[in-house]
């Protein structure tokens, strides 16, 4: 079994004013598609756990696109749920600089109104069981900083400002 | 009142008007004993001496008919009486020329993108603009009024996070609001504020701060952990 991830806000999935209510800012905000496409990153399964492995690794692989150095909040859902939907992700190349991790993505092509709904029914639930963690700022700059450092990404393929704070933080022990 | 001694609160400040150091295009006028500035908020008001003399007749007189206090106390509670009394008198300080103006336009400027992790928000350098023009302290307030959208709230104090000349002291006052919100959205932001700004002295806000979500006070504490080490 794998998992699908995804960047959200984690606050916008505070669940809503009625039972297993989703707030329209949570949909609006987090599931934003692009030509009816969704973004996600491929996670496998830790072991027999009911987890996701290298979950750092999606982190690196979007903060590595990123334009700052935020925290970043990501909620996983199982593939096999996904597919109990209807839904059916697609192999696609990941935009981040990490070319290790560029295979590790996939689109949820031509969504419409429905099957978006499905996907924010199946996040909302994920939140909920706490399939979502949070990595901080710190952490994420430590991601960053390890993974030039172990030379699986260059500090040039960085934005700007992300590349000034992790080029600082790479003399730090 | 031909002695008045200059005394403070929580709400305000007296100064007999020789011992002003305010601009003096702030008197409006000869007959105008006293100046109060409400530290509250921004902005100098006054109030005339019969206003003040009556005030201050009416509050000895409630004063007598409490024996029971000690004399420190009855002069604590004068002295707050005093203030709210003349704040009262004195209605809402007034705000700098074009502020409100320039806050509605921020408004629109957030409203037309999504705040989102990671990414620069187009209003950012208008924010800082507005910062460094009128200073924060309007900001406290502003954001956490009632009729204030959070969600706004929210997208403000991230944004304000990203700003590093917002002053100390407003920072310590934008998060201690943020964090007694009922939204966990704009605790939440709150708390990424501090982690923004990269501000250890900030670090008891946090450390006090008691929320109902594990998850926020885990972030919270968690924080507070990294800008100690």
């Amino acid at each position: 079994m794998a998992f699908l991830a995804r960047k959200i806000s984690r606050a916008k999935w505070d669940p809503g004013p009625g039972p297993g209510e989703i707030r329209a800012d949570a949909v609006t905000g987090d599931l934003r598609t692009e030509d009816d496409d969704l973004s996600m990153w491929i996670c496998p399964q830790s072991g027999g756990l009911d987890l996701p492995s290298n979950l750092s690794d999606v982190v690196l692989a979007l903060a590595s696109g990123s334009k700052r150095v935020d925290k970043i909040d990501v909620a996983w859902i199982s593939i096999e749920a996904l597919h109990a939907q209807g839904l059916a992700p697609t192999p696609t190349a990941g935009e981040t600089p990490v070319a290790s991790l560029q295979d590790r993505h996939v689109d949820l092509q031509q969504l419409d109104y429905e099957r978006l709904g499905k996907v924010a029914r199946l996040l909302s639930s994920a939140v909920r069981n706490n399939q979502v963690q949070r990595f901080r700022e710190k952490q994420v700059v430590s991601l960053l900083v390890e993974a030039v450092k172990r030379n699986a990404l260059r500090p040039e393929d960085l934005q700007p400002d992300v590349r000034e704070r992790i080029t600082r933080n790479l003399g730090e022990p | 009142m031909n002695n008045p001694t200059e005394s403070q609160s929580g709400t305000a400040y007296t100064r007999q008007r020789s011992g002003f150091s305010a601009p003096s295009r702030r008197y409006v006028g000869e007959t105008s004993d006293f100046m109060i500035e409400i530290s509250e908020s921004p902005g100098i008001a006054h109030i005339s001496i019969e206003d003040l003399a009556l005030v201050l007749r009416q509050l000895e007189a409630n004063a007598e008919s409490e024996s029971t206090r000690s004399s420190t106390a009855t002069m604590c509670v004068r002295r707050k009486s005093i203030f709210d009394t003349i704040g009262g008198l004195a209605g809402p300080p007034r705000l700098p020329d074009g502020i409100e103006v320039a806050f509605a336009s921020l408004i629109r400027a957030l409203d037309a993108e999504i705040v989102e992790d990671g990414e620069p928000h187009p209003v950012e350098d208008a924010i800082g603009g507005f910062v460094r023009e009128f200073g924060a302290r309007y900001l406290c307030e502003a954001l956490f009024a009632a009729a204030f959208r959070p969600t706004r709230t929210a997208s403000f104090l991230r944004l304000l996070g990203r700003i590093q000349i917002v002053p100390s002291r407003d920072r310590g006052r934008l998060v201690e609001r943020g964090l007694a919100s009922t939204r966990v959205e704009v605790r939440d932001a709150a708390i990424q504020a501090v982690e923004s700004w990269h501000d250890p002295a900030l670090v008891d806000l946090l450390m006090s701060h008691r929320d109902s979500e594990a998850w926020l006070a885990d972030y919270a504490k968690a924080v507070a952990q990294d800008l100690t080490e």
